[in-house]
């Protein structure tokens, strides 16, 4: 059976977004369950979770992709993954900021949709960069 | 060396006091008057000094060439 | 005979690089309140930015090249450019730093574009320390290209789009007016311009001594 580079990004950059939800939503319950809960719009908060873990887990899947070929350096992946997640990050927490604050949908369409934008850019970039780093 | 940088020096400072004395010699009075040039001038020094430490660095690498090559030989 | 002429493009850039000085400084510009004679910053200040985007620019060029055509010279171009696109950088910080301090009273502001730019460096700086921990030429020269096509997109987004998302000092961004509404006007237009090119141009000057360099370098070892 031969093996498809793209499929196994894909495949991986799936269940690690999977699981970074799974483990915020744990997270979230935790929280909420020790402190009071202040998210004045748990839709717009849920949303938010998503696309970032989406956003999260495609940059560290290539990044720590990359970090394996050099040989699996902690430090590596750390020095590479913070900047190169940095716009994801204030982003989210703008959004989340509205979420909290229960701002309208229309406050925070803008982010959104960068969101959006930026989870596409860093899906695709990953989908077609992958090939290379598998075929050495 | 020494003696022509000392006499070289001290002609500059005679020339620099002879013409600081007379005030009413022309001079770009004004143009250090103004408003923060110095902020200009501090930013395109910069500019020269750190073009100045790239020059230094690609020396440094010519030199560590030029001396691999001499060791080859 | 060996043939040691300079490239017209080089007469090119030290006409420009003289004209950005004299004319930086001699010109007539808008007289602003804080900014003062300041305002001159433009021509050396900002082209520092143009510059380096547009090194990282060619940088990424060259890496897709290499990706599509692995030849160790597409290779050589895309890290030397980055070299020159970071040293460029850390002059504007330098440079924008003292400008700072000058205006807005600190020489480091949580302005989004100032950390914006910071973590453009850290990004590039981490391409440098990625190739660092190779010790194969091809493996470095690939996985290189990858994290540079890779870096270049989130270092536009960072650099360009999400400060003028939010409130900056700089002008362009949050509330405030870019330059062309009310003070790049057609006089500083016309150094503007031939200093953003003459940068540029001393960049790809300085990218070229260097590979050559490696060059060289890379025939002595083979």
């Amino acid at each position: 059976m031969e093996c498809y580079p793209q499929a196994l990004i894909v495949a991986k950059i799936i269940y690690n977004s999977f699981l970074v939800v799974v483990l915020s939503l744990m997270g979230f319950v935790l929280y909420s369950m020790m402190m009071s809960n202040e998210i004045a719009s748990l839709q717009q908060f849920f949303v938010c979770l998503v696309l970032a873990s989406i956003g999260f887990s495609s940059t560290f899947t290539l990044v720590s992709a990359i970090a394996a070929k050099a040989g699996n350096n902690a430090s590596l992946m750390a020095v590479m993954s913070i900047p190169l997640v940095t716009p994801l990050l204030i982003l989210v927490l703008k959004f989340s900021k509205n979420a909290i604050d229960g701002l309208p949908w229309s406050s925070s369409m803008d982010e959104m949709i960068q969101l959006g934008a930026l989870n596409t850019l860093l899906l695709t970039l990953s989908y077609i960069l992958f090939p290379f780093l598998w075929r050495s | 060396m020494k003696k022509i940088t000392l006499l070289l020096l001290s002609f500059i400072a005679y020339i620099v006091s002879s013409y600081s004395q007379s005030s009413d010699v022309p001079m770009a009075d004004q143009f250090r008057a103004d408003g923060k040039i110095y902020v200009v001038i501090a930013v395109i020094g910069i500019l020269f000094l750190g073009m100045l430490v790239y020059l230094i660095l690609l020396d440094k690498k010519i030199s560590k060439i030029e001396q691999s090559i001499n060791s080859n030989k | 005979m060996l043939n040691t002429k300079i490239n017209w493009w080089k007469y090119l850039t030290i006409a420009l690089v003289i004209y950005t000085v004299v004319a930086g400084l001699l010109t007539e510009v808008p007289r602003l309140p804080i900014l003062n004679e300041t305002i001159r910053n433009l021509y050396f200040h900002v082209p520092m930015w143009f510059c380096m985007t547009v090194l990282l620019l060619i940088s990424v060029i060259y890496s897709i090249l290499y990706l599509v055509k692995p030849e160790i010279k597409n290779d050589f171009y895309a890290v030397e450019t980055a070299n020159t696109g970071i040293f460029f950088g850390i002059l504007g910080l330098i440079t924008g730093s003292i400008w700072a301090k000058y205006t807005w009273g600190t020489f480091w502001t949580s302005d989004p574009k100032l950390n914006a730019a910071a973590i453009g460096e850290l990004i590039y700086i981490a391409y440098i320390i990625l190739r660092g921990s190779f010790q194969d030429e091809q493996q470095r020269a690939r996985i290189g290209a990858v994290y540079n096509l890779f870096a270049f997109p989130i270092f536009i987004s960072i650099i360009y789009i999400i400060p003028r998302l939010t409130d900056s000092l700089h002008p362009g961004n949050g509330g405030n007016p870019a330059f062309s509404q009310y003070d790049l006007d057609s006089r500083m237009r016309l150094v503007f311009y031939p200093a953003v090119a003459g940068f540029i141009l001393l960049g790809v000057w300085f990218t070229s001594l260097r590979v050559r360099l490696r060059m060289i370098e890379y025939q002595i070892e083979q």
